[in-house]
């Protein structure tokens, strides 16, 4: 049997590397490093685990509060999801992210229900810090009242999430050994970005303000926004960019 | 000087990158990458190197180095450094990739040698020989890592001294000294523990022989045991002054025998 190109071997090599049930698997690997003329095959499994501790050691620095409520299991946890999602970036986010999406679509998890809500917060909460801009918070400030020139948008360093659980508790008092459990409940979040290594501000709005929000994309006067939304009023416009999740300009 | 990891870098948001793209205005800068995988079979990344020249020029980075290894295929990226098998075409392949990297970048390229984990068996060159012949080919000048060099000679018994005895002479622009950590059974460089003390006489047997103009500490996790890390520091310290005495010595004792009448 002809030897496999490079490519071949490097492609065989990487799914079997980044796949704990093979690379865990002596015999798996014995076979391997037959097939790849690789010598001492005991070493793949090494190799497996240690690439396999980096995309881990990733994935904790996005979602810390995620890993640490998995607890004990998550090892467990990661091992399931490397077998399905091979990686496919040296991105911490994409690495996260992809994690995040294996806990959405894995139903034999052993975890708390509001998992997939914590990992989500934690990695909305990643993407503010990573796309903040200082430059683009270029916001005027308003004295008193809009005046009617004014144009409004969403502030670019702002995301929007929906939770099934109020899961804000969990990253309030670390530290003191309490845990709260999260309400389960609808909650709409806006997060928005301060920059200087701060993390984003967190607030919880309502369904229809958090609707408007969302679709804030384009710069219009508050008073087309208003009108183009029936619930929201100026002093909702004002209110919103007090708290920096909209953006104003002359 | 500090050394950035340019992939950092370039997973920074503007803000991180703005205070990296500070710091020329208070060191010399150097750009370390680990995202290239100069040794995947298949042509190079060259979104991936337009956006390292846009970063190198930003941070005011005097020289570019990466690793003779790959560390993924399309599709996945194992972010790991791994050995590739020691042949001849492989040889060609990566100093035909090197030289074509040069012509782009705006600065010097070293080529660091790496931990080789994996060992395939249709290796025929030796691994000295093979980091050399890729080097000289590809044009590129070496960034030497004594504690690689080490890991190599604990677990492959891959002497470390004759590993240095193959470089041509000035051959070798920088040195990375770093720490690591057994784990089952196997010494691995995570570049978040102390130095070990057998490390050291590997950097003043390349020293000597070298003289390389930098050597630089690689730290990349547990940078709390800021402790470990100014002993570190010291220790090297203390052993380039205790090699530039000797060689101050020698020279004054080479200069007096030249004087001396026959």
């Amino acid at each position: 049997m002809p030897m496999p190109s490079l490519l071949e071997r490097q492609q065989r090599l990487a799914e079997f590397l980044s796949d704990p049930k093979q690379y865990n698997n002596a015999a798996e690997a014995e076979r391997l490093a037959r097939e790849l003329d690789i010598a001492a095959g005991a070493r793949l499994g090494a190799a497996g685990t240690m690439a396999a501790n980096k995309r881990l050691g990733k994935i904790h620095a996005v979602l810390p509060k995620t890993m640490e409520i998995l607890g004990p299991g998550a090892r467990h946890v990661f091992d399931g999801f490397a077998h399905h999602y091979p990686p496919t970036s040296i991105s911490r986010a994409d690495n996260a992210h992809q994690f995040m999406e294996y806990l959405e679509q894995a139903e034999d998890i052993e975890a708390p229900e509001y998992i997939l809500d914590v990992a989500k917060f934690e990695i909305t909460r990643w993407r503010i810090i990573v796309m903040f801009d200082p430059a683009i918070m270029v916001g005027i400030p308003i004295a008193d009242s809009l005046p009617s020139t004014v144009l409004v948008r969403r502030a670019p360093p702002v995301a929007l999430i929906v939770l099934d659980h109020d899961v804000r508790c969990l990253f309030e008092g670390d530290g003191d050994g309490s845990r709260q459990e999260p309400d389960r409940r609808l909650v709409y979040i806006a997060m928005s970005g301060q920059g200087e290594g701060l993390p984003p501000r967190v607030f919880e709005l309502d369904a229809c303000l958090y609707d408007a929000v969302g679709r804030m994309e384009g710069w219009k006067t508050a008073a087309s926004w208003s009108k183009e939304f029936a619930t929201i009023e100026v002093p909702d416009i004002e209110a919103l960019h007090s708290i920096g999740l909209i953006e104003f300009k002359s | 000087m500090l050394e950035v990891n340019i992939d950092h870098y370039l997973a920074g948001n503007l803000e991180q990158r703005a205070r990296l793209e500070g710091l020329k205005d208070h060191f010399p800068i150097v750009a370390h990458g680990v995202g290239l995988s100069l040794g995947t079979d298949g042509p190079l990344n060259y979104a991936y190197i337009d956006d390292v020249i846009d970063a190198l020029e930003r941070i005011g980075a005097t020289w570019y180095s990466e690793h003779l290894a790959w560390t993924g295929v399309p599709g996945c990226e194992l972010a790991t450094l791994l050995s590739l098998p020691r042949t001849q075409a492989v040889v060609e392949e990566l100093a035909g990739k090197i030289q074509t990297l040069r012509s782009l970048l705006p600065v010097p390229f070293y080529l660091e040698n790496i931990v080789d984990y994996l060992e395939f068996a249709d290796s025929v060159i030796e691994p000295s020989e093979f980091f050399t012949m890729v080097c000289e080919r590809g044009g590129a000048g070496i960034l030497l890592d004594a504690e690689n060099l080490y890991t190599n000679e604990l677990n492959n018994q891959v002497a470390a001294r004759d590993f240095v005895n193959q470089l041509a002479p000035g051959s070798v622009k920088a040195m990375h000294v770093a720490g690591g950590v057994w784990n089952k059974g196997l010494f691995v460089d995570d570049h978040g523990h102390a130095v070990p003390d057998a490390v050291l006489p590997i950097v003043k047997y390349i020293c000597e022989r070298q003289w390389p103009g930098v050597i630089i500490l690689e730290r990349d996790s547990r940078l709390d045991a800021e402790a470990e890390i100014a002993h570190d520091i010291h220790r090297i310290a203390a052993l380039v002054e205790q090699i530039n005495r000797q060689a101050e010595a020698q020279n004054s004792a080479n200069a007096y025998a030249h004087a001396e009448p026959s």
